[in-house]
């Protein structure tokens, strides 16, 4: 099952799924009251008891006719029940709902505990990160990319001048400066295909929660609906959970990390290639990933379905995160290198020493020399 | 250098280079040296000036920038990838941030070349402030100032507000039994009253057969 991920969907659905989960417990608790092997298993005999019916389960509720030790139900008479009050089968009734508001209980107390497990992997807001990536484009690359131009101060006769001073200033900067905005432009991509890649992951994580969610309240649901029909403990549901991931394994081996053969201006385009693909990840319903089954019987089933399953998205999440923490590293590596090699920014040339440049350091050609 | 106001400042509108033929240095000569002057300095008077303006924008962008990397690392829980982005955006930062630096400082360095030589030679002189002449709405203004970039530890120019994390409120569920239980108590009785009636007309036709 694949489900866009909503906050508020998600946290609806998580409520719902501890609510049908007490439900189910307490259906199955109250189930017991009515099979003689239960009773007999849990100390009790049956024969004696009279029947009594009462009404079981919130959800799909049904009427049950359980065991019932009470004196008035032994003997047909009033018995042991206040006159004019209790009728024989309330005190069935109140133990049934005192079951019911125990799993009611318990069934909040799982889905407090498993919101607090995915709080990191539910929290972030995907757009958050793809609204990054719009600034550093929007701010930085776009004008980066397109405002500084070669020769942006047209300068079209600097070999006439000479001199050491007037070298650096040519050699080291004048020339360097539009190969240095190319690789500004490639460190400005590395930090979008970073967000991009962590948009991906957030994305998928969270599409797999919402997915766990609803096949989770699916099962349980049919689960009740089967105990409604049948009174009994029995069956299995199934629901099918798609587990995202693969996708983006090959999106991620996209980003550019070069080794030594990449030159930082290519690799902008490259990245800026990784980070619209990566954006497109999260963007839409994405239906590539293996699928597992959720399988469910009991509460107690359930529940342990829903920690493995939680397990195995954990798992893929934090794999992702490691690769792209991989290629991010190499990306800053390969930024670091450039900044060390006086790639990232031209190197200043020493024109203003001593707040003068020396006739000796910076002349025209046409000076005796 | 003279610094005054219109003629006598290279950075004021009217700028015209003084000739003084006492000065004994030999750095070139004639109207090509002077026009290679007057490039020299329009490229400081203007074109380094306004590279560095954007530069210096461009980096204060990426400062800014910081706090939504910051925002969004703290919202997966602190990831390791996420810091490593912040570390790229700390040298993209710190490139934009010299490269405005330099381009501000070179600027004033190659008007005080140009400006300085121009007095010189005669010849170059004259070409340097005829060209100066030439092309008035090029100088219209004072020199633009490059606004100092922001440091790592600086304020931020525009504050980040990041979306809220938090969940949206759910109803709570207690409302939510409550209403349930009070719709099951209103439609019992109704249910059982309606049972009843079937009851009665089930049993009324059964009568009527016999």
């Amino acid at each position: 099952m694949s489900a866009t991920f909503e906050r508020g969907a998600f946290e609806a659905a998580l409520d719902e799924v501890g609510s049908l989960l007490g439900d189910l417990w307490a259906v199955d608790e109250a189930l017991k009251l009515g099979n003689a092997d239960a009773v007999r298993e849990s100390g009790g005999n049956p024969t004696p008891y009279g029947r009594v019916g009462v009404d079981v389960g919130r959800h799909h509720g049904f009427r049950y006719t359980v065991f019932w030790a009470s004196p008035a139900d032994a003997d047909g008479t009033n018995g042991g029940f206040p006159s004019g009050g209790e009728r024989p089968g309330d005190g069935a009734q109140a133990l049934v709902d005192d079951l019911a508001a125990t799993g009611r209980t318990w069934g909040r107390g799982v889905a407090d505990s498993f919101r607090s497990m995915v709080q990191d992997l539910v929290r972030p807001v995907p757009s958050s990160f793809e609204d990054a990536v719009q600034t550093m484009r929007g701010e930085v690359i776009s004008p980066l990319s397109t405002q500084i131009a070669d020769n942006f101060a047209h300068l079209d006769s600097l070999s006439d001048w000479e001199g050491e001073a007037a070298d650096q200033f040519i050699d080291y900067f004048y020339t360097q400066v539009e190969a240095s905005v190319r690789n500004q432009v490639f460190a400005a991509e590395a930090v979008c295909v970073g967000l991009a890649g962590s948009k991906a992951i957030v994305h998928l994580g969270q599409h797999s929660l919402m997915g766990l969610v609803l096949s989770a309240k699916e099962a349980i649901d049919q689960q009740l609906q089967e105990r409604k029909s049948s009174h009994e403990v029995s069956g299995m549901s199934t629901s099918d959970l798609l587990l995202l991931g693969a996708t983006f394994l090959a999106l991620a081996a996209a980003i550019p990390t070069g080794g030594g053969s990449l030159t930082l201006a290519a690799g902008a385009s490259a990245a800026a290639a990784a980070t619209g693909a990566l954006l497109e990840f999260g963007s839409s319903q994405v239906e590539d990933g293996e699928t597992t089954t959720f399988e469910v019987t009991t509460a107690e089933e359930t529940m342990n379905q829903l920690s493995d399953r939680l397990t195995e998205i954990r798992t893929r999440v934090r794999t992702h995160w490691d690769q792209l923490e991989d290629s991010m590293g190499e990306l800053r590596g390969l930024v670091a290198e450039a900044e060390s090699s006086h790639l990232l920014y031209p190197r200043r040339p020493r024109l203003m020493a001593d707040g003068d440049v020396s006739p000796g350091g910076w002349h025209h050609e046409s000076a005796p020399r | 250098m003279t610094r005054g106001g219109g003629r006598n400042d290279p950075d004021q509108p009217g700028y015209q280079a003084p000739y003084d033929p006492s000065d004994p240095r030999d750095v070139g000569s004639g109207k090509d040296f002077g026009a290679d002057l007057y490039a020299l300095y329009r490229a400081g008077r203007v074109y380094f000036p306004d590279t560095g303006i954007l530069f210096s924008a461009w980096a204060s962008s990426a400062h800014d920038f910081s706090q939504r990397v910051r925002f969004l690392d703290g919202s997966v829980g602190g990831e390791r990838a996420l810091s490593l982005v912040d570390q790229i955006r700390a040298d993209l930062h710190f490139a934009l941030r010299d490269t405005a630096l330099a381009m501000r400082d070179i600027g004033t360095a190659l008007v005080q070349i140009s400006t300085d030589y121009a007095q010189t030679d005669q010849a170059a002189g004259t070409e340097f402030n005829r060209l100066l002449e030439k092309h008035p709405g090029l100088f219209s203004g004072p020199t633009q100032e490059v606004p100092q970039p922001p440091g790592s530890e600086a304020p931020f120019e525009t504050p980040y507000e990041g979306p809220s994390l938090e969940a949206p409120e759910p109803e709570p569920w207690w409302l939510t039994e409550l209403l349930q239980d009070q719709v099951e108590d209103a439609v019992d009785p109704i249910r059982e009253g309606i049972g009843d009636v079937a009851d009665g007309i089930r049993g009324w036709v059964e009568e009527q057969r016999r």
